[in-house]
């Protein structure tokens, strides 16, 4: 087993050597090491080694809100031995966001199946009153300046959801964006912010710890990690939704029976127990999909934000 | 305290374990390694082997992991003090006193004074978690993006006191980094500014690729061909190595502030080490009697830094511990990879796994005792290193920079990066333009500019906030009494321009 595992470790390191060889697919993230999409890949890639019965490499081409891992996958071989592995901003969101984006989501790829959910979840810190979401948004309404909430940046699925809250609410919200999780975390702990939208995965840890609080989460169901937390439509606020699923893509020209084939192997390793049990211990939800299923979804999302970045005139150069 | 005593031996007795003592030690030595390698990271070197923590329980994985972090801390001192080349970004105002000893044929001293400061330092930050955890995250929680833009805005004036030579081109230096540091997508309104089109450029200039390239890569451009250019000497012997008595008396004072800035910095959430290295050089300047040594091998400016970026490291882990919110990349990348074992990271963390959290700590006092045995004797095989031909040193450096520039983001683009910033650095050296502030402006600019505007977007627009909290109204105060002090100076030099230049006086080295 050892052995094994200094094996693939030297794979990694020849890892640009080896993108020619027989066996090995690539999993290209869009994140540096280290973040939540880096981290579900690596965990997913080692099962689907076992499934494929080969190397299965994370490949970390950060940059440009994801349009370098887009165009390094659109670009590659049709063969299905490169897969996306991309967060729902770079496929559904930026279409709308960015006027010219270099990649064309339905001329470029094609879906393969959907990895996990991870909806948004409303957290305040300890000092804040507001005991859940009606609470906070009622305080809004009363409150001399608007609360200030962060997000991870402007378009990232974190601001969305302000931005659904606000209108679901009438709520008087101030956009704060952040680069990334951690410096927005860090604000909201010391009280700068007031409160923020963040993937379960990467707050669990801090609602668990009893530094912040868990006001609602942003979906239809309550969320497997969380069931003592009530969703926001429980609480009577309708309309804000959000799922930043992860799903893998393969370049545009990928042969149907190879998709198939590695949606098989996808669905096979997110059911078996080993990884099921630590995604969901990560925080997010296994849902294995169809690629039908990915590509309504993607749709769906699709023109759901747009929807909404046009109402809100979110406009990025 | 008695508590705190049991569990840290309680740690020890974790760390101490064959198993987990055998996986630090290999962390620390490929750490090292890794370090010594121009443009080789740590977070390449944990993203590598990452796969092989899938098969070690828990403990020994992030004792690998963290040890591989601060092994390539020590190794990346090297890389700056022999060859000009600052692996880590950190280490690159390591570069400017440390370069020219090595060129005086001093390189094992200040290898060794490194090595001191490194262990001094990193103990001192053990210690400071290990007691101090608790009030370090609370003071954290004070520094929010007002108290932020107002220790950058002080860290900016301060560093005009880094250049030296004329101040008009350590201004213009400085403006020139901050120009490089607005390049990339803008935070606030998610715009992409100067980035001409260019995806490479999106995310911002590569602080690694700059460093490299201002440094190392110039530096080789301006001396190729040159005879002077040959760092070797015809003999090292052992005894040079060892820093003298004298050396070592003047170091120390220098390593103490250091491993105090480092400290300070440590508690603020969101300061990279960059900064921090940067800040304890120019504090160093600052209070020198003598400040027209530095540049030209002056020991403190080695000791210093070099201290502040190893107290910096160690307190770093203290949010990351015991919040489980990463300092920067790499702490994330150990965050990931725990998450990974089935272990939640967070506040809860200490109490749920106190085996991993007390582990680590011992562990990285054994992790540095071992840097220390491992790279004292190795000094003099460093510093052999200079005795290869400078025709075949180089190029293998050049090719190393290539392979870590690269591995860094996969990115062909930031080799490139490299390049151009070499070219640029290499014209800059042939005017006299001095390079770092370079560095300083753009590791300061962004950051002033980001909590700035974030200050202000949550004061609706009101510039009081500044002066109303009362961290950073005492910042700003020290920076309007540093201004006030300049311009002072100023005045008094006009008054009787002879006495002043003779003198010697700080304000000429400006």
């Amino acid at each position: 087993m050892m052995r094994r595992s200094l094996l693939v470790a030297c794979a990694m390191m020849l890892s640009q050597a080896a993108l020619a060889q027989e066996g090995v697919t690539r999993l290209v993230v869009s994140f540096p090491p280290g973040g939540p999409v880096d981290t579900v890949a690596r965990a997913l890639a080692e099962q689907l080694s076992h499934e494929l019965g080969g190397t299965v490499l994370v490949v970390n081409k950060p940059g440009a809100n994801g349009a370098i891992a887009a165009q390094e996958v659109a670009q590659s071989k049709p063969d299905g031995t490169t897969l996306w592995l991309s967060s729902v901003g770079a496929v559904a969101i930026n279409p709308s966001l960015y006027p010219h984006l270099a990649y064309n989501m339905a001329r470029d790829f094609t879906p393969v199946g959907r990895v996990v959910n991870n909806v948004e979840v409303l957290v305040t810190n300890d000092a804040n009153p507001a005991k859940d979401a009606a609470a906070f948004v009622a305080a809004s309404k009363v409150a001399k300046e608007p609360t200030p909430m962060g997000s991870t940046g402007v378009g990232s699925v974190p601001h969305l959801a302000i931005e659904q809250l606000a209108e679901a609410t009438g709520a008087r919200l101030l956009h704060v964006p952040y680069k990334g999780a951690a410096p927005a975390n860090t604000d909201l702990l010391g009280g700068q912010i007031s409160g923020m939208f963040g993937d379960i995965a990467g707050l669990v840890g801090l609602i668990h710890g009893g530094k912040l609080r868990a006001l609602g989460v942003a979906a239809p169901t309550r969320s497997p990690v969380l069931p003592g937390v009530k969703t926001l439509a429980e609480q009577g606020i309708q309309g804000v939704d959000t799922n930043n699923w992860y799903g893998l893509f393969a370049p545009a020209k990928t042969p149907a029976a190879k998709v198939a084939s590695l949606n098989l192997a996808v669905t096979k390793a997110l059911n078996t127990p080993a990884l099921h049990d630590k995604l969901q211990a990560l925080g997010s939800d296994p849902a294995p999909s169809t690629p039908a299923e990915l590509a309504a979804l993607l749709a769906a999302d699709t023109a759901k934000w747009g929807r909404l970045i046009k109402a809100k005139h979110i406009r990025i150069q | 305290m008695h508590q705190t005593l049991s569990d840290l031996w309680f740690g020890f007795g974790v760390a101490l374990q064959p198993t987990h003592l055998m996986w630090s030690v290999f962390g620390v030595l490929v750490g090292n390694l890794i370090g010594v390698l121009p443009g080789m990271g740590a977070l390449t070197t944990i993203s590598i082997l990452l796969p092989l923590t899938y098969v070690i329980a828990p403990v020994p994985a992030i004792l690998m992991l963290a040890g591989i972090f601060y092994g390539s801390q020590y190794g990346g001192a090297i890389g700056a003090i022999l060859l000009n080349l600052p692996s880590h970004p950190p280490h690159a105002v390591t570069c400017l006193d440390g370069y020219p000893m090595t060129r005086q044929g001093k390189g094992g001293t200040a290898l060794g004074i490194t090595m001191m400061s490194s262990f001094f330092a990193a103990s001192f930050g053990i210690v400071v978690m290990i007691f101090l955890s608790p009030l370090l995250v609370r003071v954290a929680f004070k520094f929010g993006p007002t108290e932020i833009s107002a220790i950058m805005l002080l860290g900016l004036l301060a560093g005009g006191t880094m250049a030296r030579g004329s101040p008009l081109k350590g201004v213009a230096m400085t403006a020139f980094g901050l120009l490089c540091g607005v390049v990339g997508t803008d935070v606030n309104s998610g715009t992409s500014r100067f980035s001409f089109g260019l995806a490479g450029l999106s995310d911002g200039v590569e602080l690694g690729a700059l460093c490299m390239g201002l440094f190392g890569v110039a530096d080789f451009l301006v001396s190729v061909g040159k005879e002077s250019a040959q760092v070797g000497h015809a003999r090292v012997r052992m005894r040079d190595m060892r820093p003298s008595r004298a050396e070592i008396r003047q170091a120390m004072p220098a390593m103490l502030r250091g491993t105090l800035v480092g400290t300070l910095f440590g508690a603020m959430p969101g300061t990279g080490p960059t900064i921090t290295t940067f800040i304890a050089y120019a504090l160093e300047r600052r209070i020198a009697r003598k400040p027209e040594r530095f540049g030209h091998g002056a020991i403190e400016g080695v000791a210093s830094p070099e201290a502040a970026s190893h107290s910096k490291t160690q307190i770093d882990f203290i949010p990351t511990m015991s919040l489980g919110i990463p300092g920067d990349a790499v702490m994330a990348l150990i965050l990931g990879a725990l998450i990974l074992k089935g272990i939640q990271p967070g506040p809860q963390l200490i109490t749920e796994h106190p085996d991993i959290f007390w582990g680590l700590i011992a562990s990285f006092w054994i992790g540095n005792v071992l840097l220390v045995l491992l790279n004292v004797p190795m000094i003099g095989v460093w510093v052999k290193l200079l005795q290869v031909p400078y025709k075949y040193l180089f190029p293998s450096a050049i090719f190393f920079i290539c392979v870590g520039v690269f591995s860094s983001h996969n990115a062909l683009f930031d080799v490139g990066m490299v390049g151009v910033a070499g070219v640029i650095g290499a014209v800059f050296i042939a005017l006299d333009f001095p390079v770092s502030p370079v560095v300083l402006g753009y590791v300061l600019g962004p950051m002033l500019e980001e909590n700035f505007r974030r200050a202000l977007l949550i004061s609706r627009g009101d510039l009081s906030v500044f002066i109303q909290r009362p961290i950073s109204a005492t910042f700003v105060t020290i920076s309007a009494l540093v201004l006030l002090f300049q311009i002072v100076a100023y005045l008094r030099r006009l008054r009787r321009p002879a006495a002043a230049l003779s003198s010697g006086e700080f304000v000429t080295e400006e």
